[in-house]
């Protein structure tokens, strides 16, 4: 067996648009490329893309809809040509993007596996040699002398997958193909992959299931707007990748709830630096498990302020209910009367039902309002309540315990 | 000079398309594969039956209905093989969006495919004309040796034609649809049906390098005749049939990078 090697240099992939609207190119505006002088308005769909991928190496690709993921697939394999740079492959390539194409619903799952097997490549004899494993992988059973239209579709699923997963190729290529079949089938098909990329052939696969790619994968590519973000070892991808995701969901939410407040600010008497949510020790964007203890730390810096100053904290839903609203003196907090400070708040239990809300945090010295700062949050019920939904999930008794640490 | 870049994992996977087109084709109705015998049968019995009974006149290959059928079947024979193999070739890449998207091959492949399904009606008429050759005391002779040079021509001739025409209903549909009402003009616009001398004689010479005339005219040649079909023709046909062939592969090539983005 050959050492199966991936090379890719500055890899770029331009979709071409019709001149007006927002339609494919037209035939003539296909036939007038490569003339100078033609405009053409462009889908840039990969961008300046390179890596090595080496023999033996799962790679999972992640990023969101729209990122190129598919198009760089689609590209590793064959189907379609970049438009800028270099692809070196060594090795035989098998992809499988969609499952299913060659399916014919009259034939028998056996005729189906010979019919695909011959469509991507295979003699007569090495079908022969395989036919049997691979039908024992499907677990169709008798079902597999009748025709597909028979087949359930988990069961078309587990067909299209063996057949597939049974050809011996150096490269294999895949795409949310794992996302189907039962569950114990996953796990089967998941074992599978893992077999064949130890048995030292390069697997690439693209899935929004990142726990799988976490299972699977030796190395992991994030991809935005047709870039590579990030590349290295799948849990720290993950983990970055994730963190954008929920730092782009709450710029969302903010939008829901529309424009902050508007009055002017005077930072030189005192500043918010930042406000934080923790959970689990991890610091939250975008959503907090519900029922589970949440610490709030707001960091700021107390300038030439007028008198004392106070903390405000306000929890408004996204319809407009203001759900709570504390004052830091009232509940025997004292802010620095100069210098940074840094107040830890306490939520437990955390007892905010399932919604949007956004957090306001604000400043105030005896002239009023020094400076605000706002998170905006989702509470997520992973639990699930029965008869509705509840605004607060316990009796509405939540205890603030400020505690203060001078300095940081 | 073109190259034409095909190679033996071509040659493989042009066979497992053709299959995968029968299959397509004819598993799953009813009858099956009876219909790709049936259908050309009945045109074939139609046409037969107008040709010989209602219009009767001017019909060459003297000596009764018998001898004009099996003239009037080795002209219409190859051209039921051209006009399928036609109507198959320009919606072999949208047909087959899912195979032209999902697996790497060189989809020039399948518009020769299309040509290639014309051979089961031709196969059909041959079905039919040996026999009544048989019958009408003329048993088919040494002609039939010349015939798969005809085929030949006739598929890389089709195939050019189904090049262009398959690359050209990825941007415009209605190719497809239209493609019948032209194919219909075409039959009636070439002397199949009747004698190229039927027509006024100052349209003859022109008519005659009709390469669809040309091409069933060499069928008939090697069927009727039992001789080699005029060396003109022969030479005409291989002229016209690599120029459409390389032709349809330029079209094709040339449009092909920008099919992703219009399946």
């Amino acid at each position: 067996m050959t050492e199966a090697r991936i090379e890719v240099r500055n890899l770029s992939k331009v979709f071409a648009l019709s001149e007006s609207g927002g339609r494919a190119a037209s035939l003539l505006e296909a036939l007038r490329t490569g003339q100078p002088g033609v405009n053409r308005r462009e889908v840039r769909a990969l961008q300046d893309v390179s890596f090595d991928i080496k023999h033996g190496e799962r790679v999972g690709i992640i990023g969101a809809n729209g990122a190129g993921k598919t198009t760089l697939l689609s590209i590793l394999a064959g189907l379609t040509d970049a438009t800028g740079g270099t692809m070196k492959v060594e090795g035989d390539i098998h992809a499988m993007l969609t499952i299913g194409d060659v399916l014919r619903e009259d034939l028998t799952g056996r005729e189906n596996i010979y019919l695909d097997a011959s469509v991507h490549g295979r003699g007569r004899e090495d079908i022969d040699a395989a036919v049997e494993e691979v039908i024992a992988f499907t677990e169709l059973g008798e079902f597999i002398e009748r025709p597909v239209l028979t087949y359930s579709s988990g069961m078309k699923a587990r067909l299209a997958f063996a057949m597939g997963a049974f050809i011996d190729a150096d490269v294999l290529i895949l795409d949310e193909t794992l996302s189907v079949g039962d569950f114990f089938f996953e796990k089967k098909a998941a074992a599978r992959m893992r077999r064949i990329a130890e048995h030292g052939s390069i697997v690439i696969m693209v899935s929004h299931g990142l726990a799988s790619i976490a299972e699977l994968c030796t190395r992991c590519l994030w991809m935005e707007d047709g870039r590579l973000v990030m590349d290295g070892d799948p849990e720290t991808v993950i983990k970055a990748y994730e963190r954008r995701v929920q730092e782009a969901d709450e710029a969302n939410l903010i939008k829901k709830f529309g424009a902050a407040d508007k009055r002017e600010k005077r930072i030189g008497a005192a500043s918010l630096k930042d406000v934080s949510l923790l959970q689990d020790g991890t610091s939250r964007h975008g959503s907090v498990m519900a029922m589970q203890p949440l610490t709030i730390t707001i960091n700021g810096t107390v300038g030439h302020s007028a008198g004392p100053c106070d903390l405000v904290l306000n929890v408004l839903r996204v319809d407009g209910r203001k759900i709570w609203q504390q004052c830091g003196s009232a509940n025997g907090l004292r802010l620095p009367e100069q210098g940074v400070f840094r107040v830890e708040i306490q939520m437990d239990p955390f007892l905010l039902g399932a919604s949007l809300y956004r957090l306001d945090v604000a400043v105030h010295d005896s002239e009023g309002m020094c400076d605000t700062a706002s998170r905006v949050f989702e509470v997520v019920d992973e639990v699930g309540q029965y008869g509705g939904q509840p605004q607060l999930f316990y009796p509405p008794v939540i205890s603030v315990r400020p505690c203060m640490e001078p300095g940081s | 000079m073109m190259s034409l870049s095909f190679n033996i994992r071509d040659l493989n996977m042009l066979k497992s398309m053709f299959r995968l087109a029968l299959i397509d084709r004819f598993v799953g109705s009813g009858l099956g594969l009876i219909w790709a015998i049936l259908s050309p049968l009945m045109l074939m019995g139609i046409f037969t039956f107008v040709f010989t009974f209602v219009f009767p006149n001017r019909m060459p290959g003297q000596g009764g209905p018998l001898h004009f059928t099996i003239w009037l079947l080795s002209g219409y024979g190859p051209w039921l093989a051209i006009n399928e193999g036609i109507a198959a070739a320009t919606t072999s890449v949208t047909g087959n969006a899912g195979i032209v998207k999902n697996i790497a091959f060189k989809s020039e492949i399948l518009p020769v495919v299309g040509a290639m399904l014309g051979t089961l009606p031709l196969l059909v008429s041959f079905m039919l004309i040996v026999p009544l050759q048989f019958i009408a005391g003329h048993p088919p002779g040494a002609g039939y040796l010349f015939l798969p040079v005809v085929i030949l021509l006739h598929l890389i001739f089709i195939s050019g034609i189904g090049l262009f025409l398959a690359a050209l209903n990825v941007f415009i549909r209605d190719t497809a649809l239209a493609l019948p009402n032209v194919l219909t003009l075409l039959l009636f616009a070439s002397p199949i049906f009747y004698p190229l001398n039927v027509y006024p004689a100052f349209i003859r010479p022109l008519l005659q390098f009709n390469p669809f005339y040309v091409v069933t005219a060499c069928y008939r040649a090697a069927i009727l005749e039992n001789s080699l079909p005029p060396m003109w023709m022969v030479g005409y046909l291989v002229a016209v049939s690599a120029l459409m062939f390389l032709a349809g592969l330029w079209w094709f090539r040339r449009l092909k990078p920008y099919f992703d983005t219009r399946l």
